[in-house]
């Protein structure tokens, strides 16, 4: 199982990771960078070369770590 | 000290001029660069001989920003565009320049969870400048290509579907 950073605009595999929580570490760092793309780039798990669940968007993934991150 | 040197030349010459097996690569898809024996992290990159890959499209019309990596996002995106991804201190260069195509339209498909989502074909012809590398082992079909974003748009094959 991989864990891939992928862009919603044209589905472009930013980076594939062998955590999830190295690749949410990434999207995390992204998303702190650019708080625009909250929606638009998210986490697909992948196994044998296939998807193998739904694309998670940020804002899911991050929810509480990007509802502090505006509070402050 | 002459015959040694003559022994050396000759060596470089035979190694300079002998015929590439090229067995191993039928110059349709490049493979991965691990299977071929190179080390982790190192990418095989050729350049393109006329194979078609498939770009997803959010809009049934291809723009000229849908053949952007996110380098060239970053440098051409306006006020009201989609924010490009913002490259991360460490992440690879040769990834941010790219963009990501798959060898077959189901494959493209499988990818993409929102819709709607169209599939356009890219006949990558020889002799203008595109490359490609299948770079993630772990996503069937995918490759990495590298491109005038212009070109890339003028080399579609079809409508997107």
């Amino acid at each position: 199982m991989i864990f891939a950073v992928v862009h919603t605009e044209n589905w472009d595999v930013i980076r594939t990771y062998k955590s999830r929580a190295e690749a949410v570490e990434h999207l995390a760092a992204i998303v702190d960078e650019e708080p625009r793309l909250s929606e638009d780039i998210g986490i697909r798990p992948f196994d044998n070369g296939r998807p193998a669940g739904d694309f998670e968007p940020a804002s899911e993934v991050l929810g509480e770590r990007l509802a502090q991150h505006h509070l402050a | 000290m002459r015959t040694r040197l003559r022994q050396l030349w000759e060596l470089v010459v035979a190694r300079a001029t002998r015929p590439i097996d090229t067995s191993w690569w039928p110059y349709g898809f490049p493979p991965l660069a691990q299977d071929i024996g190179l080390p982790p992290g190192a990418l095989l990159i050729v350049p393109a001989c006329g194979q078609v890959l498939y770009r997803l499209l959010s809009k049934p019309e291809p723009r000229l920003r849908d053949f952007m990596s996110n380098h060239e996002r970053t440098l051409t995106t306006r006020q009201g565009d989609q924010p490009p991804v913002p490259r991360l201190q460490g992440d690879p260069f040769d990834d941010w320049c790219s963009v990501s195509m798959y060898a077959r339209p189901e494959q493209a498909v499988a990818i993409a969870q929102r819709w709607p989502t169209f599939v356009q074909a890219v006949h990558l012809a020889a002799g203008n400048g595109f490359s490609l590398a299948r770079t993630e082992a772990d996503i069937e079909g995918h490759y990495d290509v590298w491109g005038d974003p212009q070109a890339l748009l003028d080399h579609r094959r079809g409508e997107p579907r």
